[in-house]
């Protein structure tokens, strides 16, 4: 064996040994650790929860999501809000993310995106929703595909007839 | 001046550099580039995030190798409202797409500011560790650069790392890269100690560093194989002490690509393997357009570009050291660098990506620092001249596009070939010296400027 060879060989021997070491330990840590720490509920908070730091929307209109879902395939759904006569607000929503593709899940999962509370949208009979010009009763029914949700807030039966005749 | 003044000078004035580097790349952090700009700054933090709380990592990917995705819309910093379109994320778990450093760094940031949620990892929060990032990598290039050359060139080479524009919007960015080059400085600099004071111990912290840099990205894998290089083209050395160097050295730096390879079979092998070939998979990047893209242009995201002359005036200076340069040192530490993550680039297919290109910079502006401080002793001064002007004007050309400029564009326009004019024909020594050193010191100053310049405002309508 060379003097080279005697110098670093038994180096390389003892790091080789001591990361074998250390790689064990941290495939055992890292399994134990996602064997404890994992779990669905844990996991969804992580994804959903609104950031208590995140400013809070006055109402629906304030924000929106802006573009459109391009890789959807056509499974997504508009979510318009007029909060009075002059503002109004445009989401698109890959439909995609919700658990359960109904009215009420579309409307909630906006909301938590653009950080208003949808309460008084599905509850109160302050707001009027319609699916394509057809007011929805039921927020439990099941979504149509490429649907355009419009709720209006204050608005008479009249008021809502004029502007959809107007916007046609 | 008597040598301990000339040292305490050069000290000061380079914590003065990295001073201002820091305060350029503080304000206008949380802004500039836009949050969402690039969603890979959140994804790099949420792995994190998730590693300290679910024990597993979670984040957006995009990769096919995946197979399924979890689409969500995490509207943090209000992104879905301005850059990231209106497509929810493809959240994957475990995320295996790069190895966990950058991640732990940021996202354990994250954690102990008080994130606990994905939503809460804002820009404001996630980019603060870079910002440290980024002064170290400026200190770095002074020491690797005063190793080198000296210490005039080495306060150069610092100025213009602080203060390019490029590089103080780009080293806010969450990307692997900016670990990469931190990392590929320190090896180099270990090196460089090690083969000029013949200590193991800077062998050993060369290896490490360079083992680090593969934590922060596969692509540190060139900091190994420079290291390497450089190590077994050693001259007036035994082939068998080389060979041993070299095999201690790379037995160090990859094990931790070994360890990234435990990491993704301690969540899941085969998502591992799969993500693995996805990535390799890229298209492999050599051809005309893409080397001309790299020459020319100056990226920040896919998209995004922030025109900018010092690092054309960089490759420039690569170049002319490639071809004129005898010394052997500046070759191994500044043009191989340059060389061999050139052909990383262009395996990984990363000229499309403005981040893959920041490891580049350090050593092309080491490069320019080398050629523009050897023109201050030089008699013949047009060549660096030339190669100040071209950033000084680009950057004043965006100036123009912030601030009324209109009542020194004519002192520019028929001052620039009165400089060249001059350079040429006037043979003052000392006056040129000065008029040189000026001009040097107005390029850096107007890159503070742009700095300074650049609001979010301004920043959306420039390229």
């Amino acid at each position: 064996m060379s003097k080279e060879a005697r110098v670093f060989l038994p180096q390389i021997l003892w790091y080789s040994a001591i990361w074998l070491v250390v790689a064990s330990a941290l495939f055992l840590i890292l399994r134990y650790r996602r064997s404890t720490l994992y779990s669905k509920e844990k996991y969804e908070a992580l994804l959903t929860t609104v950031s208590d730091k995140r400013q809070k929307a006055t109402d629906p209109c304030q924000f929106f999501i802006a573009g459109d879902p391009v890789n959807a395939n056509g499974n997504f759904a508009k979510a318009i809000f007029y909060c009075d006569k002059q503002r109004k607000a445009v989401s698109t929503l890959d439909l995609s993310v919700l658990t359960t593709p109904d009215y009420r899940s579309m409307l909630e999962e906006v909301g938590r995106i653009n950080g208003f509370s949808t309460e008084e949208i599905v509850k109160d009979g302050s707001w009027k929703c319609f699916d394509d010009q057809e007011q929805i009763f039921n927020f439990s029914d099941k979504i149509k595909l490429k649907s355009r949700v419009e709720c209006f807030f204050n608005f008479t039966d009249g008021e809502i007839r004029t502007l959809y005749a107007e916007n046609n | 001046m008597p040598k301990t003044t000339k040292t305490i000078v050069s000290i000061g004035t380079a914590v003065l550099i990295s001073i201002l580097g820091f305060y350029l790349r503080y304000k206008n952090h949380t802004l500039v580039p836009l949050p969402g700009e690039s969603t890979d700054e959140y994804s790099y933090s949420w792995v994190g995030l998730s590693l300290i709380e679910l024990g597993l990592p979670v984040s957006r990917s995009g990769l096919t190798g995946y197979g399924g995705n979890d689409y969500r819309y995490i509207n943090v910093d209000r992104i879905f409202s301005t850059t990231a379109g209106g497509s929810p994320l493809e959240i994957n778990q475990p995320w295996l797409d790069h190895p966990p450093l950058l991640s732990l760094i940021t996202g354990g940031y994250a954690y102990l500011s008080g994130a606990r949620v994905f939503e809460d990892a804002t820009a404001r929060v996630i980019r603060k560790p870079l910002l440290l990032f980024g002064v170290t990598t400026i200190i770095l290039v002074g020491v690797l650069t005063y190793q080198l050359v000296g210490a005039a060139a080495a306060l150069l080479a610092m100025a213009l790392l602080a203060t390019s524009p490029l590089v103080t919007v780009t080293s806010r960015m969450i990307q692997g890269e900016n670990g990469v080059i931190a990392a590929f400085l320190a090896s180099l600099i270990f090196l460089s100690s090690y083969l000029t004071k013949k200590k193991k111990i800077f062998l050993w912290l060369a290896a490490l560093a360079a083992g680090v840099g593969l934590l922060f990205k596969v692509s540190g894998i060139a900091v190994a194989v420079c290291g390497a290089i450089i190590l077994f083209s050693q001259e007036n050395k035994k082939m068998a002490l080389k060979f041993w160097e070299t095999a201690l050295f790379l037995t160090i730096s990859l094990s931790f690509l070994a360890l990234f390879f435990v990491y993704g079979a301690a969540f899941d092998w085969s998502t591992f393997v799969i993500v693995w070939q996805s990535n390799s998979t890229r298209p492999y990047d050599i051809g005309f357009g893409s080397l001309l893209d790299l020459l020319t242009t100056t990226k920040i995201t896919v998209s995004k570009r922030l025109t900018e002359g010092w690092p054309l005036v960089g490759w420039i200076s690569v170049f002319l050291l490639l071809a004129v340069e005898k010394r052997r040192k500046l070759f191994s530490f500044v043009v191989l660098p340059v060389l061999v993550y050139l052909i990383i680039f262009l395996l990984m297919g990363g000229s499309a990506y403005g981040w893959y290109r920041l490891p580049f910079i350090p050593f092309l502006f080491i490069a320019v620092a080398v050629i523009l401080t050897e023109g201050v002793s030089s008699a013949e001064k047009l060549l660096p001249v030339v190669l100040t002007l071209i950033p000084l004007g680009m950057t004043v050309h965006k100036l123009s596009e912030a601030h009324r400029l209109a009542a020194i564009i004519p002192f520019w326009r028929y001052g620039l070939p009165a400089v060249i004019g001059w350079f040429l024909f006037v043979k003052r020594i000392r006056l040129n010296r000065f008029l040189y050193v000026a001009l040097i010191l107005a390029a850096l100053a107007a890159n503070v400027w742009l700095n300074l310049s650049l609001t979010p405002e301004f920043y959306l309508k420039i390229n």
